[in-house]
Order: structure tokens, then C-alpha cells, then sequence
């Protein structure tokens, strides 16, 4: 059974001559470990997915399964708590809170739900900034570090709650070559050692090109290549 | 630059808004200042039309004398009497005090002004206010006011009650007090009602509000009042108009000619020659007094005793010749210690005294006694007996011999004394023993045939009068029985008008004695001033214009009740411009970027600043008119108690708009530099990146430390030195303490926002908690304006509620502004007796009704010299302030709190017994009047003249927290007499009794003919804080303008952040945040900067109003602060929440990504 499970995905967006049919049946799976690349020029429909991967919007027809759940048949309290327990966010611009620390940035997710955060969150946090190799600057503020740098707490944030599914919007987009490069090394290494399904947008095929299974998103259609 | 205008325009018409907002209110605040100042001068020339100098006489001469001097006086003249008086409907029995009667004639009205008289919106045809058709009674016109108070009209008769004028001083042994002779009633017929404007204002006092005003022909009252051809005052015109110093002048010369024009005898001297034909003539066989030509001048006074001025100047112009002073008072009994035949005391009924030197010049006549040599000189204690006495007494030389005689009392009461003497010899009843010129012409005995005719003011038994009396009265009338020397005669006999009754004085030898009375006459008057009778010239209408700059500056008053709004209106513009610059920090990097210096991008800046500043100026300018309009509108009207008058116009004046036009400009382009000149400090790359300025903390930090270091120190140091100094109650420690307190705390929270708030790392429910709290550090200088501006409101607002005060529960104890009272009442006329004590009941004829009522009450009562009210009532500037004799029985109760004194001592009472010279005189005012009004500090001073005409100095010694007694200045009754001799009788009165209301209508009845008027002590406290209360209510409003100002500025940054913080917002989203826990977590930062603008606001207005909240004891309005902060809470939350609600966001992608 596969652990992300997206089945004839359809999503229009309305408008007075008759709507904009975004995505047009997307359909694929995948396992625990798994990695994926999304790609496709603009007005694709990547964003569309992404949304919907990450259950911050309803698709217009078709389902999605996330570890056997799924997510639209839950309430709007409940999918809140499951999008903070199963999946996990990464932007192309960090969004980091400028007024916490970096510890604090990390944690900033396990203060949507404080209830059902488990152990040590702090200390999941301080191990997930050791291995992103920021274990030396807790206490900086995002104003304080490098773009980098930056990123890689990003990481460490979107992995705070254990995710099943880690969704990455154009996570190297705003970075330099070499550094693109070592955030793409982070987030591929803390996959691995994590075990989640991991879905990159992006529009870098040297990062794509890192990814064993890729897809490509044209008018709404998927090109798994 | 106009590309740029209309590409920002929202942010601009914002700012704009702020310009025009701190211009309205700071020229709307001039305009305010200028339109009291400009109605109340055109009050002052409506109500004295073309007068600009009066002589408003305490005394009466004859219209003959005026005739005189309006031919010689350089501008126009008019006579009159001028009265106040109390008016009752005689139907109906409405009452109305302090009436404005007014005997005038045609000279008056053309020196008014003929068209000012105005009746039903008219002007009268020819300005005869007494043209048409008489009734019974003399006719009476009376304004609208007045009308409207008794509720008459034409036709309706009117009893006007007013003090019997006579030369005789009030409260003199000499004066009768009984109420007849005290208070006359002249009944009139109301003839025609004028409008309370023109010649129905009419008034000499400064005070704004219409008095009640009656006129009648000035041949009319003269009859009723028994003045035949006289009058008190003289009106003139003039061209001097405000110069004060040329008016003062004019009147300096209309009261030298006044004096030229007057002979001694109409002013009051009399001037005799002597010795004349004996009055009566003696027994057959008598030398007489006066059997030869007249060899000297006698000068005696109508008033009967000669004022201390005159003496002087007598005793200057007869430095040269001889001189011969007398006092002659009237005794009860001469007694000896033996018996009469029939085994009765020997005892002479109802003598004359005289005191002199008996060995004066041979001049003035020779004293003989019976041994044939001449009297010998008198030492203390002697007396000489005529031969008539000494056998009626059974005495001679070695003798005791007892002077029983009337003292004036403390309260004007008779006090019968006995002075032991010796005699020194007996005199034979020829000469200056037989002299009946010595005595005077005593009213109620003067004229008598017989001693059993006797109606003197004061009481005698007429049963003690003997047959042998009557004998010496038809044989020698009212010739002196006893001789005493002046020493003994004037430390018995010396009262408060004088101690000399008769000054002799003869021309030196060889000049003959009509040469010498000419000369004598003439040279005295230069030694004279009109003052020195009560007549003097006043220069009113420039006084008047003086005073109409007005006792409050409302242009600064309305200022400092504005500032807070100003600088609302200052942060709101820093906060919007700043806003406008962060929105184009990418546009001045790039300008930065391609070579521009900083100071060009600065100056670009505030050029663009500037264009907003002048056209929200030229829009304020029209809001200045509309709130100015607005406030003069609430003058007139919800605040009429506060100012007395509706008759208040909006005055618009060129300096005021440009002044509050170019101030405001000022202000905000201040603002706007402030704000732009962090500009250049960042570089440019940063500036593309659209990097906040926020990097400037650091030094912020420093400035917000230091700032809050100083100004709490200072502001609780100020508290602590309150405090350990027991000056709790010293408002300016407190208004420095709280605005310094306020300014500290918002320092103090702006280091708080720096500092790390509890670590999320914690986790928890608290650490949303933190996270919000935490979130206010996002932006430093939005959330420290957002506080700020909420602060000042609710500084403003508490403020004005902690001082809000209602005296409807008042305590009225000892130690309560009402000193223990429950009443205070006025009269028109003085009331001559003590009505405090029974005696003084019984004389005055109350019934014992009245006995009852006040059998366990307390009636205080207070001379008074008329001036110049000094509350917060009269908005013209005091310059001669009313005084208010406090008695010694007052001093020794006590009462009221004291906000100063000039020395530490147990009983500031005593502060008014202070020995300061004979020109100084201590006084106790309120704090509120000499703080605002007078502008009189403790130990500083007020110069003015005592009735002589003398000057002297007001020194302030104390004053009290709050009190009844704003409207004058309190001094001794021994001082005031000292310096108004006059001043007889008591018009003001405090009175304590269980049952205010009872007494109140009582008294009210029993003494209605002297206009006595009586209130509750919590009406005057409630009166004189109705204009505090104004104020606080403008405060008020102008407190809701400013929380408006900070409402607008609030929800600019909750919106503004909402929006640049939309990104991040839809992160959160994404990591699980639900909208709800969003719009908690903006919530939650916003409130948290209201709440801590709320708390900051309230403490350093809880600070400010200390002392008065410290006074108000169980009365503090805690539910009238509570429920203000209640509503600013709910005002700004409603503000959070509107914004907060933006914060659940729209689709997460995009928005992540247009954030970019």
C-alpha cells in the first residue's frame, strides 16, 4: 500500500468564462522514502498541487491519501492538526520570524498544537539544527545568518513534527549555486535519515536531475518522465 | 514631485489628514483664545457705551457741584446715582439681589449713546428710555434680565430695597442700625423691558455676565431717596479708548478739577467762624462762648469725626498759626462716688466729654476756673467739672469722677464702659468752658427742646433724665460738662473713622480772618484728594479693555488641553510618513543607488512633506474655524455655567489662522524630518533589498534607557520629595510627575519590547502567549507609536475622569472646602447687627422664630469691601480683588484644608495676624483663584489703594485647597477695617445648621429688605467646579479626539502589519496554524500594546490626579475610570479585532510566493 496515494486529481478555479481547469487528472503514488520531483514551466499547475499536497486547499474532483487518511474528510480543526503532524513545509523564502531566535523559528510549529506535541520538542529541535549544522547558533535571529543558513533552519523547521510528507516549494530558488547545492544535500540526507515522502517543486533541473523520480506538470497534465 | 504625490496618494491623504488634523486643532485653539478675548472687549464697550470714566461715589454732593464740573471738565460729563439695590414684584413677591438702580436723565442716555437702548430687537425712536406715559409711582426701566427674574413687566410696581445713604458712618455710635434706618424701599412702576444689550448691559463692573439693570429719572429718585438735587457719580467721556496710561491720566485730571470745582462744604467739611453767637445763648449773666469778632475757623466734618487724611492736611496747613484739636463724645453718665439727698448715686445723665489741651492759645478761648486762674494743663487721668457738674456731683478738686460711655464693639455692638478720673479743677461755664461749639449737632438730639426729646440712634433711658437736667439743656444745650485731655480722650474715644471731632485754627496776627478763610480754604484743598472722600475718577472702559485680555489666556488654556491631541497628531503623521518611506525604501536605494546623495533623497522627502504639511495646514485651517465654532458653540451653551454668559462670538483674527497654520506646518515637518532623516543612514543595497531601518535599535535602545533612567527618576523622585515634604496635595509636583512618569514608562516598555520575552523553547500553552507578546518586537517603532498614541489618550482620559468631581454627596466637614458650613448667603445691604448672636437678632428685630432656627446653628458673619470677583467665574482679569473680612471668631474655629502657607505653623488661620507694616496687609486666597486668576504666587503681592486713597500690598500667606471662597481674598476684620474704615456692616455670611433649608427660607424672609440672599455651600463649590468641570468636559472631548487620532494610527499598523506580514502569516498556516489561533495570535500582540498604552496611560494619570484623588477621599470616581479605560479597551480591541481578522489570510501558496 502506497503511503501517498493521489488519485485523477482535478482542481478549477472559477471565473466568469466558465473557469481555468488547473490541474486535469494528476494521478500517481508513493512509499515511505520515496523522493519526487516536480517540474513544469509556469501556470503548470505545481502551485495548484502543492496546495493540495499539502491540504491547504480541496481538489475539485479526485482524492488524495496520506499515510491511509484521507485528509478532505476531515473538519477544518482536524485537517489543521493533521497538515501540523503530516506534513511538512518548505518555501522558496525561508519565512523565517524575524523577532525569535533560530531555536524558536523551529519550534514555531509545534506551537500551533501544543497538545499533541510529543517529548522533547526543544530538544528534537536543538538535534535537527545540530545535524543541519546550526547546533552552534541557537540563539541568532534570521537577521543574523547567512541566506544559507537560513534555509537549513527552514529545514529543520518543516521536520520538527516527524512528517510523512515533506513538500518543498523552489527550496534553493533564492540561493547561490554552491549554496543551492549544500541545501540540496541537506534535504535529500535528512530524507533519507528521516524516512518521509519527499515532493520538491522546482523549476532547477541540476536539483530535479538528484531525484530518482521526477514529474513534469504541462497544462494541468502529469509527465512522469 | 507630483508623481510621486499621486502614486503614494493613500499614504499622503493619510498624512495630509495629520497635518490638517494638528493645524485645526492648534489655530482652532487661537481662534478660541481670540474669540473669548474679543467678545468680552466688545462686552465691555456695549455695556459702558461712551463712557470711559466714572466716578462712582460712596457719597452724595450736590448736582449744582456736577453742573459746575461738567462746564469746566474737557470732555462730556453726566450726572447720576448709582445704587445697587434688591428689586421685588410687589405682587407677586419675586425676588431679584444685586440690581443695578440707575437715576439718570437725558445726559446719561446722549453720553451712552441714544441708540443703544434697545427694545424688542429695536433700537427706541429717539433713545428716551422715559418717554410715555406715567403711572402712580415713578417710573422704572429695566432690562430683560431683570424682567425675566421677577417676572414683571410694563405696568407691574417694584419695590426696590437699598441702603439709606447718610454722612454719618455706619456702624458709628452715631448711626442708627435699626432696620428702617438702615434700608429704604422706594416703590416704582415698571415703565418698558429693555433687551439685555446696549444700554440694558450697562454695568461698571468687569464681569461678563449682564447684570440686572433698573433706571429711573434721575429727578425721580432723587425724591424717593430724600436727595434733593444731589448724586453719587459722574459719568464722563473721553477719546483715550484702551491707552491706559492716558486714561489714567484723564482721570487723574477730572479728579483734580473735581476737587477745585467742590467746595469744603460739598465735601463734607464744615467750616465756621468763631467764637460766633452762642447757639442758645447761656443764663442771664453768662459770658457766653462768643461775645467778640471771629477770631479763628473751626472745621468739623458732616461726618462728625474728622477723617485721619484731613486731620493731616489741617495739621499741615496750620503748621505756621495756631491750632486748637477737640474730641467731644457723648457719655452716658458722669458719676462721682457719693449720694444724692435721697441716698441715690450721683450721677449726670447723657453729658458731653471734651477732650483738649486747656491751655491752648488764648485764640480759640480761655477755660477759668473757679479760683479765677487759668484751667492748668491736663495729665492722664485728670479731669476738669464745669461748676454746674462739680454741684451736681458733689465733687471737687482730688475727686474720683467715673466716665460711663458707648464703645463700638468688635461687631459694631455698644459696649458701655467706665473710665475713672480725677478732678483737676472746676471750671467756670464761661469761655471755652461755656463753649457749646465744642460739641457737635448730633442727630436725634441736635434741635431738641427738651432733653426729653431726645431720638438719638443710640439707646438711652429718657427716665434718667432730671428736671435740672432739662434746666442745663435750655441753658446751655449740648456745652461740654467735663474736660479731659486728647491723650485720654482719644485712646478712649478713638474709633476706626477718627479721633479728632473739631480742628481750630487761627490766622496769625495782624490778618484779618476773611483774607485768612479764603486763602486757608484754598491752600487745604491742595493738601486734599478727592480720595480721601470716596471720589475718584476710574478709567473703566480702559481698565475694562485691560481686563478683557481676560483672567485665563483661553488661546493657551485651550493649547495645553490640546497639546496631547497635537502631539497625537505629530506621532500619527511620524507614524504614516514613516509608513510612506518604508513603502519606498527600494526607490530610495535606488536613488541612493544611481548616484543621489542622501540629503537629496532627504530633501526630495521633505519637499513632499512639506507640500502635505501645507495642504493638510490649508484644510486644518477650515477644521481650526469648525472646532473653534464648536467650542465657543459648547461655551454658549453645554458649558454656559463656566463662563456666564452666551453672549460669547466667534472672532477670527489673521495672526491666530497663520499663526496655528505656520505652528502645525512647523510640527509636522519637525515630524517628517525626524522620520526621514534616518534616510542615507542605511546603505543602499539594503535599502533594494527593502531592508527595514529597524537596524537602528541599538541606538534607539540606548535613547529609550537614558530616557526612562531620567524621566523616572525625576518623576518619582518629584513624588518621593511630595511625600517626605507633606506636599501631597501640591498639584504641580504631580502634573510634572505624572506627563514625566508617562513618557518614562513608555521608555521603559520600549526597552521591555527589546528585551527577550519567555522562550518559545519552553513550550506550552503560554508560549503562544509569548510568541504574541513577542511578536510586538516585529516592528519597534509601529508598536511603540501604536502604545504611545493609545497612552496619551488614555492619559488624557483618566486624567479627566479622576478629576471629574460631583458635589452632590459633598462632605461638608470642618476640613471640606465648605469649612463646615451648609449655608452662605449675601445681602445687597449690609446687615448692622451681628446675626450670629441673639442681641444682634433682637436688634435687628427678628422674630424669635429666627431665635429658634439658629438656637444651635453657627452664623459667621464677613464684612466686605466690594472688587473685582477673582473666580474662574469672571473671565475678565481681576485688578482689584473683593475682600472678605474674616472675624476673629472665624480664625479661632477654623476649618478648610490649606494647599500653601508661607510659614509652617500650627494654625495657618493665624498667618492673617501678621504684622507685615502699615501698608502691607496679609492674605489667604483660594489656590485655584490666585494660582490661574491672579496669577499671585504664595508671598507675592497685589498692589491697590485703601479707601483713603492710600496704597498698599495684598500679600499672600496661605491659600486653600479648594473652598467657597474663590471670588475674593480673605483678610483680617481688624485689617480690613484698618484700611475701609467704611466698610460697616456684614453683606456676607457662612452659616452651619443642621437644617440649610429651613434657615435658608427663613432668613431669606425675615431680611428680604436687605436683598439677603442665601445658597447651599455645595451649590458654590458645585458653581465654581462647573468650571473645572468645563474644562475636564473639553479635556474630555479633546481626550476623544486624540483617542480617535491614536484609534486611526492603531489600526494603520495592525493593518500595515497584517498586510507585509501576509507571508509569513500564510507559513503559518501552513505549519498548521489554524485561522482562528491566527487572528488570537495578532490579536494578542496588538492587545498587548493596548494594554500596555492602557496601563501606562492610567498610571501616569493616576500619578497626575494624586493629590486631588488623595483629597477626594471615599469620593474618588473609581467607576467613572474604570468605565473610560473600559471603553478606550473597547475601542482598540474593536480596532485589533477588525485588523487581526485580515490575518486568517488567502491561499498559502501564491501569497508565499507574491511575498517574495
Amino acid at each position: 500500500m502506497s503511503d501517498l496515494r493521489v488519485h485523477d486529481l482535478h482542481k478549477t478555479y472559477g471565473g466568469v468564462d466558465g473557469g481555468v481547469d488547473v490541474l486535469r487528472g494528476i494521478s500517481f503514488d508513493m512509499s515511505a522514502g520515496e523522493a519526487l520531483a516536480v517540474t513544469g514551466p509556469s501556470g503548470s499547475g505545481k502551485s495548484t498541487l502543492l496546495q493540495i499536497l499539502g491540504t491547504l486547499d480541496r481538489p475539485g474532483q479526485g482524492t488524495v491519501s496520506i499515510g491511509g487518511t484521507d485528509p478532505f474528510s476531515l473538519d477544518d480543526d482536524g485537517l489543521a492538526r493533521f497538515r501540523n503532524r503530516t506534513v511538512g513545509f518548505i518555501f522558496q523564502d525561508h519565512h523565517l520570524l524575524p523577532q525569535y531566535s533560530v531555536l524558536e523559528n523551529v519550534l514555531v510549529p509545534t506551537l500551533a498544537f501544543p497538545d499533541q506535541v510529543d517529548g522533547d520538542a526543544a530538544a528534537y529541535a536543538r538535534e535537527l539544527l545540530d545535524k543541519v549544522g546550526l547546533g552552534h547558533r541557537l540563539d541568532h535571529r534570521p537577521a543574523e545568518i547567512s541566506g544559507g543558513e537560513r534555509q537549513r533552519v527552514a529545514v529543520a523547521r518543516s521536520l520538527i513534527n516527524k512528517p510523512t510528507l515533506l513538500l518543498c516549494d523552489e527550496p534553493t530558488g533564492s540561493l547561490d549555486p554552491v549554496t543551492a547545492g549544500t541545501v540540496s544535500d541537506l534535504l535529500i540526507d535528512m530524507h533519507g535519515a528521516a524516512g518521509t515522502l519527499l515532493i520538491v517543486v522546482t523549476h532547477s533541473m541540476d536539483l530535479a536531475g538528484r531525484f530518482a523520480r521526477r514529474i513534469e506538470l504541462q497544462e494541468g497534465r502529469c509527465v512522469e518522465s | 514631485m507630483r508623481r510621486e504625490l499621486t502614486h503614494y496618494w493613500r499614504t499622503h491623504l493619510a498624512v495630509t489628514v495629520g497635518a490638517a488634523v494638528a493645524t485645526a486643532v492648534l489655530a482652532g485653539a487661537l481662534i478660541v483664545g481670540d474669540s473669548v478675548r474679543g467678545s468680552l472687549r466688545q462686552l465691555t464697550l456695549e455695556r459702558l457705551g461712551g463712557i470711559e470714566h466714572a466716578l462712582a461715589g460712596q457719597r452724595f454732593f450736590p448736582s449744582s457741584a456736577a453742573e459746575r464740573f461738567a462746564e469746566a471738565a474737557p470732555v462730556e460729563t453726566a450726572p447720576a446715582i448709582l445704587l445697587q439695590a434688591s428689586a421685588q414684584h410687589a405682587d407677586t413677591k419675586t425676588r431679584a439681589s444685586q440690581v443695578g438702580l440707575s437715576g439718570v436723565d437725558g445726559r446719561f442716555l446722549e453720553l451712552f449713546g441714544a441708540t443703544s437702548a434697545i427694545e424688542g430687537g429695536s433700537p427706541l425712536a429717539d433713545g428716551d428710555i422715559f418717554a410715555g406715559e406715567r403711572g402712580l409711582f415713578p417710573p422704572v426701566v429695566i432690562n430683560r434680565g431683570l424682567a425675566d427674574a421677577l417676572g414683571a413687566q410694563p405696568g407691574d410696581a417694584v419695590l426696590f430695597s437699598l441702603k439709606r445713604w447718610t454722612e454719618v458712618p455706619s456702624g458709628s455710635l452715631l448711626s442708627a442700625d435699626d432696620t428702617a434706618s438702615v434700608v429704604e424701599t422706594v416703590r416704582l412702576e415698571v415703565l418698558r423691558v429693555l433687551d439685555d444689550a446696549g444700554l440694558g448691559s450697562f454695568g461698571l463692573a468687569v464681569h461678563q455676565s449682564t447684570p440686572y439693570n433698573a433706571f429711573v429719572p434721575l429727578e425721580d429718585l432723587q425724591r424717593a431717596l430724600d436727595q434733593d438735587d444731589a448724586v453719587n457719580a459722574v459719568l464722563a467721556g473721553g477719546d483715550d479708548g484702551e491707552n491706559l496710561e492716558a486714561a489714567q491720566g484723564r482721570a487723574a485730571e477730572l479728579d483734580a478739577l473735581l476737587l477745585e470745582t467742590l467746595t469744603l462744604e460739598e465735601l463734607g467739611l464744615l467750616v465756621t467762624e468763631g467764637p460766633g453767637e452762642p447757639e442758645t445763648g447761656g443764663p442771664e449773666g453768662s459770658t457766653g462762648a462768643a461775645d467778640d469778632d471771629a477770631r479763628y475757623l473751626q472745621v468739623e466734618s458732616g461726618e462728625y469725626v474728622l477723617r485721619p487724611a484731613l486731620v493731616t492736611a489741617l495739621r499741615a496747613e496750620s503748621q505756621e498759626t495756631p491750632r486748637f484739636e477737640v474730641l467731644t463724645y457723648l457719655a452716658n453718665s458722669l458719676r462721682s462716688e457719693g449720694t444724692d439727698e435721697n441716698g441715690e448715686p450721683r450721677a449726670v445723665p447723657y453729658s458731653t466729654v471734651t477732650a483738649l489741651d486747656p491751655r491752648q492759645d488764648d485764640l480759640f478761648g480761655d477755660m477759668m476756673l473757679t479760683d479765677g486762674s487759668p484751667a492748668p494743663t491736663l495729665e492722664n487721668g485728670d479731669i476738669l467739672v464745669n461748676t454746674w457738674t462739680a454741684d451736681d456731683l458733689g465733687v471737687g478738686v482730688g475727686d474720683a469722677v467715673d466716665i460711663v460711655y458707648f464703645a463700638i464693639g468688635p461687631r459694631e455692638e455698644l459696649i458701655e464702659r467706665t473710665e475713672s478720673f480725677t478732678v483737676k479743677g472746676v471750671v467756670e461755664l464761661t469761655g471755652l468752658g461755656a463753649d457749646s461749639t465744642l460739641s457737635q449737632e448730633y442727630p436725634g438730639i441736635a434741635g431738641s427742646a427738651d432733653m426729653s426729646d431726645w431720638d438719638p440712634p443710640f439707646p438711652i433711658s429718657l427716665s434718667r433724665v432730671r428736671p435740672k437736667d432739662e434746666i442745663y439743656w435750655d441753658d446751655y444745650r449740648d456745652t461740654p460738662k467735663a474736660f479731659v485731655n486728647l491723650d485720654d480722650g482719644r485712646r478712649l474715644w478713638e474709633t476706626r473713622w477718627g479721633n479728632t471731632t473739631a480742628i481750630r485754627v487761627a490766622p496769625a496776627a495782624g490778618t484779618p480772618l476773611d483774607a485768612f478763610r479764603t486763602d486757608f480754604e484754598a491752600a487745604l484743598k491742595t493738601r486734599l484728594s478727592t480720595a480721601a472722600f470716596g471720589l475718584t475718577f476710574q478709567p473703566v472702559l480702559a481698565l475694562g479693555l485691560g481686563a478683557s485680555g481676560g483672567a485665563t489666556d483661553f488661546g493657551g488654556l485651550f493649547i495645553g488641553l490640546s497639546q496631547f491631541v497635537i502631539v497625537s497628531a505629530a506621532l500619527l503623521v511620524a507614524l504614516l510618513f514613516g509608513l510612506a518611506v518604508e513603502q519606498r525604501v527600494s526607490e530610495i536605494g535606488l536613488r541612493l543607488a544611481v548616484g543621489f546623495r542622501p540629503k537629496n533623497v532627504r530633501g526630495m522627502l521633505l519637499r513632499e512633506g512639506l507640500v502635505l504639511a501645507v495642504i493638510g495646514g490649508l484644510v486644518g485651517l477650515l477644521g481650526a474655524v469648525g472646532y473653534a465654532s464648536a467650542m465657543m458653540y459648547g461655551l454658549k451653551t453645554w458649558w454656559l455655567p463656566a463662563v456666564g454668559t452666551s453672549r460669547l462670538e466667534l472672532f477670527l483674527t489673521p495672526v491666530s489662522l497663520v499663526g496655528g497654520f505656520i505652528s502645525a506646518i512647523v510640527v509636522v515637518l519637525l515630524t517628517i524630518f525626524l522620520t526621514v532623516r534616518k534616510v542615507g543612514r542605511v546603505p543602499a543595497p539594503q535599502l533594494l533589498k527593502k531592508a527595514t531601518s529597524e537596524s537602528g535599535s541599538a541606538r534607539a535602545g540606548r535613547a529609550s534607557k537614558i530616557t526612562a533612567a531620567v524621566a523616572l527618576t525625576v518623576a518619582f523622585g518629584a513624588v518621593g520629595y511630595a511625600v517626605a515634604t507633606g506636599q501631597v496635595n501640591q498639584p504641580s509636583i504631580f502634573f510634572l510627575a505624572g506627563p514625566l512618569l508617562l513618557v518614562g514608562l513608555l521608555a521603559l516598555f520600549a526597552q521591555l519590547i527589546d528585551r527577550p520575552s519567555r522562550s518559545l523553547a519552553r513550550g506550552g500553552a503560554g508560549a503562544l502567549v509569548g510568541m504574541a507578546v513577542a511578536n510586538t518586537r516585529r516592528n519597534r517603532s509601529r508598536s511603540l507609536y501604536s502604545t504611545t498614541l493609545v497612552a496619551f489618550a488614555t492619559f488624557m482620559i483618566v486624567t479627566v475622569a479622576a478629576f471629574q468631581e460631583d458635589f452632590s454627596d459633598e462632605d461638608l466637614g470642618r476640613d471640606s472646602g465648605a469649612g463646615g458650613y451648609q449655608l452662605l448667603a449675601q445681602s445687597d445691604v449690609p446687615v448692622p447687627q451681628d446675626l450670629g448672636s441673639k442681641d444682634g437678632r433682637f436688634e435687628l428685630g427678628l422674630p424669635g422664630e429666627v431665635d429658634d432656627a439658629l438656637a444651635d446653628a453657627t452664623v459667621m458673619p464677613f464684612r466686605l469691601v466690594p472688587g473685582d470677583d477673582t473666580s474662574c467665574l469672571n473671565l475678565y482679569q481681576p485688578r482689584q480683588p473683593r475682600l472678605l473680612g474674616v472675624p476673629r471668631a472665624q480664625r479661632d474655629r477654623g476649618g478648610f484644608t490649606f494647599q500653601q502657607v508661607s510659614e509652617d505653623v500650627e494654625d495657618p488661620w493665624t498667618l492673617l495676624d501678621r504684622d507685615l507694616g502699615a501698608a502691607v496687609v496679609p492674605v489667604i486666597g483660594d489656590f485655584n483663584s490666585t494660582q490661574w486668576i491672579l496669577k499671585l504666587p504664595l508671598d507675592g503681592t497685589i498692589p491697590m489703594e485703601n479707601e483713603r486713597g492710600e496704597p498698599i500690598e495684598l500679600k499672600l500667606v496661605a491659600s486653600f485647597a479648594t473652598s467657597v471662597f474663590q471670588s475674593e481674598l480673605l483678610v483680617s476684620e481688624e485689617q480690613l477695617l484698618r484700611h475701609f474704615p467704611s466698610r460697616a456692616g456684614f453683606p456676607y455670611f457662612l452659616i452651619e445648621t443642621d437644617d440649610p433649608d429651613a434657615v435658608s427660607v427663613l432668613l431669606e424672609r425675615e431680611l428680604a429688605a436687605y436683598g439677603f440672599d442665601a445658597i447651599t455651600t455645595v451649590e458654590k463649590l458645585a458653581a465654581f467646579h462647573a468650571v473645572q468641570n468645563t474644562y475636564l468636559a473639553t479635556f474630555r472631548v479633546l481626550g476623544g479626539l486624540g483617542l480617535l487620532l491614536g484609534t486611526i494610527g492603531l489600526a494603520v499598523v495592525l493593518v500595515r502589519n497584517v498586510l507585509e506580514r501576509r507571508g509569513e502569516l500564510a507559513a503559518l498556516r501552513a505549519f498548521g496554524f489554524r485561522g482562528g489561533t491566527l487572528t488570537r495570535l495578532v490579536l494578542g500582540e496588538n492587545v498587548t500594546l493596548l494594554l500596555a498604552g492602557l496601563g501606562i496611560g492610567t498610571a501616569a494619570a493616576l500619578v497626575t490626579a494624586g493629590p486631588h484623588l488623595l483629597q477626594q477621599a471615599g469620593a474618588v470616581p473609581w467607576s467613572a475610570i474604570a468605565g473610560t479605560l473600559g471603553l478606550v479597551f473597547a475601542v482598540g480591541f474593536a480596532v485589533c479585532w477588525i485588523a487581526a481578522r485580515g490575518a486568517r489570510g488567502a491561499d498559502v501558496i501564491p501569497t508565499v510566493k507574491a511575498e517574495r
